[in-house]
């Protein structure tokens, strides 16, 4: 069945519609809040929540054949706002913490040398500029949206953009 | 007048009206009863009992006083082979034959299939 | 290396980010032209599709949750059920009162219209005062049909399928059934 037509029968109640659309994505959503999130028990929680949300929220959906980036929306708000109270924690403790490896160490070994390079470059860009990307590459969010998400001008998110995938670049090609 | 519990307490326990639930399940059409109470608390029961799953102890069947008079209540789940209505109708009038004159009879059918 | 990454011709890596995100337009002359700023350019255009593989390689490749975790979601949504209105259904003795529920309905609806093979029932919305006995309501469907399908065969199914359900299940007063087709599937890309 085409999301549409599962979207329109959840919101209506149709709850077996609902499981299916939590199978058909949950797989790319998980994969997006783990990259901002880091662990995978903090991703199941947070999907999990995610969901939850877009049920209540689905009679909200005005396109449902889009209810993925929808979905993404969502789950990116939770994840943010986990790793923001996450990392607010780490920076009251007074022990000397490593900064918040977003290394992938609970998947499994990536076996293409590029992805596995543009992992590591992604790890190594700054905060705002990977979650920038992970936004607009991921959740495929417009800039008027990814703005709103992150309390920031669309300019700003432009220069963001373009900064991590000019990093990104540089890395993976080795100008360095 | 037999099965009927004290009709001064609010929802009796299952104890007091296993003669009520079997004779709303006994109807033609009827194949479950639910508790009339919060829709919320009883939806996991409400699944359980339409997968013929056995053994929740909530009432089923609600009997409460509203400004002095008692009130009936049954949430139940009819047959999509039968006519709705129609075994609606007859489980109100079961619920009639075993319950005083001035009682107020409700039923919801929430489940139908 | 500073934030400010020049290439020889005097143009910055990020300013080349920048050209590329916005689509390459207005075309800039110098940069369409010279060796370097295209190299960068087409680097810069690996990137994109590689992130798109990058992610889809991560979802491959994360553990599964267990089916506890999809069953955790299911069962906190069905105390959130959205059960509506309840429709009258009528009985001689005034001391009783009987209702069918908006979710019974449109669940028994929806597994019915789930029996006709080629079409697929979305949205049911019962438009109307449904919780006064006699209302007029009419019945607002939404359905996706199957490629090379007929639709007007299987509108008409669907209708009357629905007439049907309502007639034997409700006491409602259904003055017309709208099936309105948003889409066909089973075409290339669709499932």
């Amino acid at each position: 069945m085409p999301d549409r037509i599962l979207v329109q029968r959840a919101v209506d109640g149709d709850t077996s519609a609902f499981g299916e659309i939590v199978r058909r994505h949950s797989s790319l959503v998980r994969a997006y809040v783990y990259r901002i999130v880091g662990s995978v028990a903090d991703t199941d929680d947070v999907v999990q929540d995610a969901f939850v949300t877009a049920w209540k929220q689905l009679p909200t959906l005005r396109d449902p054949s889009a209810v993925r980036s929808w979905l993404m929306r969502i789950a990116g708000r939770e994840a943010l706002a986990l790793a923001t109270r996450n990392s607010r924690e780490d920076a009251l403790d007074d022990a000397v913490l490593p900064p918040t490896s977003h290394a992938q160490p609970e998947r499994a070994a990536i076996q293409n040398d590029r992805l596995a390079a543009l992992s590591r470059a992604l790890d190594r860009l700054k905060e705002d500029q990977r979650r920038c990307w992970l936004l607009r590459e991921v959740a495929e969010l417009s800039y008027a949206e990814i703005a709103e998400e992150m309390n920031m001008t669309d300019s700003t998110v432009r220069g963001l953009l373009a900064r991590a995938r000019a990093s990104i670049a540089i890395e993976m090609e080795g100008w360095r | 007048m037999t099965g009927l519990p004290s009709i001064h307490e609010p929802a009796g326990t299952p104890e007091d009206q296993p003669d009520l639930v079997a004779r709303i399940r006994a109807v033609d059409g009827v194949t479950d009863v639910y508790s009339p109470r919060s829709a919320i608390a009883r939806i996991p029961g409400l699944i359980a009992a339409a997968a013929g799953a056995d053994g929740d102890r909530v009432a089923e069947v609600a009997v409460t006083v509203r400004d002095g008079m008692p009130l009936v209540a049954a949430r139940i789940a009819t047959a999509s082979h039968d006519n709705t209505p129609a075994a609606a109708r007859r489980v109100a009038d079961a619920l009639l034959a075993n319950t005083p004159g001035d009682a107020q009879i409700s039923i919801q059918i929430a489940r139908i299939h | 290396m500073n934030d400010d990454d020049a290439l020889e011709c005097g143009r910055s890596i990020d300013e080349l980010s920048s050209y590329v995100q916005a689509g390459r337009t207005p075309r800039d002359r110098h940069i369409e032209s010279c060796p370097d700023c295209l190299n960068v350019i087409e680097a810069l255009e690996r990137v994109g599709q590689l992130s798109r593989d990058l992610v889809a390689d991560d979802a491959e490749h994360l553990p599964r949750p267990p089916e506890s975790w999809f069953e955790g979601i299911l069962s906190v949504i069905h105390s959130e059920l959205r059960a509506g209105r309840s429709f009258p259904i009528h009985h001689p003795d005034p001391r009783v009162t009987i209702t069918v529920t908006e979710g019974a309905v449109r669940s028994l609806v929806r597994s019915s219209a789930d029996e006709l093979d080629g079409i697929y029932l979305g949205r049911t919305q019962i438009v109307g005062d449904a919780e006064t006995p006699g209302a007029p309501v009419r019945i607002d469907l939404t359905a996706s049909v199957a490629w090379g399908r007929s639709i007007p065969d299987l509108t008409s199914a669907l209708r009357d399928l629905v007439y049907r359900v309502l007639a034997e299940h409700t006491e409602l007063n259904v003055t017309a059934v709208n099936v309105a087709v948003e889409e066909l599937h089973g075409t290339e890309g669709e499932e």
